[in-house]
């Protein structure tokens, strides 16, 4: 049917793995592709692999042909953007005047999407204003790409005025979207919000939108609530496996163990197959399952512990040649067994990383804070303490892996005592502004029954107590900020504590020899 | 889980599988044509085949569509599009069906109209209209496009017997716009097609369908406007 159209060469694939090894080894102008492709591989996903791949130019046209409508596999298909879809049933003539008109539009714009491709974004500007003003079927088309173009090329006041004079005809979501992403790059998140908040209100199934109120809300320190609109650009469009991932993570910097546990559940399902497929889905969803069950010996803490362990397994047992990812799993594994009261199995583990790891190898970062985390799990502080101011020393270079050493000396205990711990410490500061030190020194005495160990907190009840045995002169204060100056003797000279936790002992010191 | 099984969704899973055989059939039905000398083409009615298939295709389309409309499920991508492409789509669509009745298809619009709408969802629509246009027109069937109180108005006239009266009037307490759905083997189309156009809106103009009897060929009319 192809060639009668006209085209020279016609490669057929017969599936997925066929169609993208052809593509590897050839550029083509056109792919039409399935949606449905049976076992494998769907189209979205294929189409998902081009473009990561870089396999596909802004010159080609990659057409989907589909029966499905159904919202979640339209919106997902629709975010990598194929060129066009064609419904089936396709006909001949359907299908010839389709492309024919296609072919039209891309042969009108190829020059522009060549320099897009080179990345000459400036040649491009220039060819989309030479474009317009020929005044073809395609202005709408080379308004957005020059819109686009000037925000990538970060001259926001042309975006700017490309997306007001479009939104000044009609509401047009893509200008409203565009218009708030130019907003944010001038840090005015707060209108960016209300523009998204228009766009969502309009049109709820717009995937991008939710996708631009998260990120917004993020800049605007609002994580609750960029956790909310991820969810629902999630829901709508759940195949999208960096979504899941990012939105995971998200959860858990919200400390919602339950939402990211769905999330890394939904990467692990939808990555089967995809480009996106990774030992850290399968991780992530150990992880957070192992938090979650952590001490709940309950039907449910246990059905949550087994779905961690064939989580990890599939680690071991899917990625055997990634040798870190299977360290990760098992170290992770451990902990699973030690929150449901497996000490034995815990130690069975543990023993297994450390036949793995040779005498003087040294461990990656984010492996050495799992072995630390694991280590603290299994009651062996001294242990972990040891290896994480190792790492510390080996890292003082890098401020990320640092900060992330830092917060789990800090509080190497379960997500519940963290949360109680920092709702305590709040609370004491907020005392400690209002003048009512005693109650202060309660509420941070509560927050260390929680985590006992952690640096700023010790600090806190220390410079509280230190203010009171100044003001009443009543010597057990006194003794109270040497204790948690003691609890804390261990943190390294990287620690961000370090300089406050000096500070503290100089004027204890002082005050003892004032006092003596 | 409550016990009772969700008829609607059963039966949209069965309208999905139903639409998914019937398109291999219409595939297959037209690999067949084609592998045909015309005179035996000619011989098995292949255009009344396929233009039934193409019908019930579109009932089923239309059925699925209402599903997720009902469930809040059917999504609207509104874009700039031009009515050429809309237009040239739906000729490519009938003008076999449409030259084997001895009927003939006409565009009239200003070059380089274009409209914002969906798409899919107004091809649809416009697929729905033409093929019972198709059914019961005598010659002639004109595409129509102007731009109409800031939006884009699509009409589809014909030469045929025009809209029964009980459809070109509203029983009262019925859908908008004079339509009476219970009537008729269109009602399903009309309506699919009323609650589409009000998918439509800018500011606070709403898009809507009418129809009407006369027009340029003395026949039905139907319009749809989309702000």
């Amino acid at each position: 049917m192809l060639s009668s159209f006209g085209a020279q060469q016609v490669d057929l694939a017969s599936n997925a793995e066929d169609a993208l090894n052809k593509c590897r080894y050839d550029f083509y102008d056109v792919i039409l592709c399935d949606f449905n492709l049976g076992i494998g591989k769907n189209g979205q996903q294929i189409l998902e692999e081009l473009r990561i791949r870089k396999r596909l130019k802004h010159t080609h046209l990659f057409i989907m042909i589909t029966a499905e409508t159904a919202k979640d596999v339209v919106l997902g298909a629709r975010e990598y953007q194929p060129d066009a879809y064609i419904a089936k049933p396709i006909t001949r003539t359907v299908l010839e005047q389709r492309l024919g008109q296609l072919l039209i539009q891309q042969r009108s714009l190829k020059a522009i999407n060549k320099e897009i491709d080179l990345e000459n974004y400036s040649k491009a500007i220039t060819l989309c204003h030479q474009k317009l003003e020929e005044k073809t079927k395609y202005q709408s088309w080379c308004m957005q790409t020059l819109a686009k173009l000037y925000t990538k090329v970060g001259d926001l006041d042309n975006a700017s005025s490309i997306y007001k004079a479009a939104l000044a005809g009609r509401e047009l979501p893509w200008a409203r979207i565009g218009l708030a992403q130019v907003l944010n790059l001038e840090q005015k998140h707060q209108e960016a919000k209300l523009c998204l908040e228009q766009v969502i209100k309009n049109n709820p199934n717009l995937v991008e939108a939710y996708d631009g109120m998260s990120e917004t809300c993020l800049r605007l320190g609002l994580t609750q609530e960029a956790q909310q609109a991820l969810t629902l650009a999630s829901a709508l469009s759940p195949r999208m496996v960096p979504r899941q991932e990012k939105l995971g993570g998200l959860c858990l910097q919200n400390n919602d163990v339950e939402s990211a546990a769905n999330a890394f559940r939904m990467a692990v399902q939808y990555a089967e197959n995809s480009v996106h497929d990774k030992p850290e889905h399968y991780l992530n969803l150990g992880r957070c399952l192992s938090e979650w069950s952590e001490g709940d010996v309950t039907e449910t803490g246990k059905l949550r512990a087994k779905e961690a362990l064939a989580a990890l397994d599939k680690v071991t047992e899917k990625y055997s040649s990634d040798e870190n990812a299977c360290l990760t799993s098992l170290l992770i594994e451990a902990r699973v067994h030690v929150g449901q009261g497996e000490q034995n199995k815990a130690s069975d583990t543990l023993h297994k990383v450390e036949s793995l790891l040779e005498e003087d190898s040294e461990l990656s970062a984010s492996n050495g804070l799992e072995f630390a985390r694991t280590l603290y799990t299994m009651g062996q502080r001294d242990r972990a303490e040891k290896l994480l101011i190792e790492l510390s020393g080996r890292f003082a270079s890098e401020p990320a892996i640092l900060a992330q050493i830092e917060s789990l000396m800090d509080e190497p205990e379960g997500l519940e005592a963290r949360v109680k711990a920092k709702e305590l410490n709040k609370a004491g500061i907020k005392l400690f502004e209002q003048g009512q030190l005693t109650q202060a020194v309660e509420s941070f005495r509560a927050a260390l029954s929680f985590t006992p160990r952690h640096a700023a907190l010790n600090l806190n009840l220390a410079q509280v107590a230190l203010k009171l045995y100044k003001d009443t002169g009543e010597a057990h204060y006194l003794e109270v900020a040497k204790q948690a100056l003691q609890q804390i003797q261990h943190i390294p000279a990287q620690h961000q504590q370090y300089k406050r936790l000096n500070h503290l002992r100089k004027q204890i010191a002082t005050l003892e020899a004032s006092a003596a | 889980m409550s016990d009772k099984p969700d008829l609607t969704f059963i039966i949209a899973s069965s309208v999905h599988d139903m639409k998914n055989s019937l398109n291999m059939l219409i595939n297959s039905v037209e690999t067949l044509c084609e592998s045909l000398p015309p005179e035996l083409r000619d011989a098995l009615n292949a255009s009344t085949i396929q233009y039934e298939a193409q019908r019930v295709n579109n009932d089923l389309i239309q059925l699925l569509g209402l599903y997720r409309l009902h469930n809040e499920m059917l999504s609207i991508d509104v874009d700039e599009h031009h009515v050429s492409d809309l237009f040239e789509e739906q000729i490519a669509h009938y003008h076999e069906t449409l030259a084997s009745r001895g009927v003939t298809l006409s565009c009239h619009y200003p070059d380089d109209l274009t409209g914002y709408f969906d798409r899919e969802l107004i091809l649809g629509v416009l697929n729905n209209v033409l093929n019972n246009a198709t059914r019961y027109t005598k010659t002639a069937i004109e595409l129509i496009a102007y731009t109409f109180d800031g939006g884009l108005k699509l009409e589809v006239h014909d030469d045929g017997g025009g809209y029964p009266e009980q459809m070109l009037h509203a029983q009262p307490g019925e859908e908008k716009k004079g339509i009476n759905f219970h009537n008729g083997s269109t009602s399903l189309g009309l309506y699919f097609a009323a609650k589409v156009a009000a998918m439509h809106h800018q500011g606070d103009k709403v898009g809507h369908i009418e129809l009407s009897n006369g027009g340029r060929l003395g026949g039905g009319v139907f319009s749809i406007f989309l702000p």
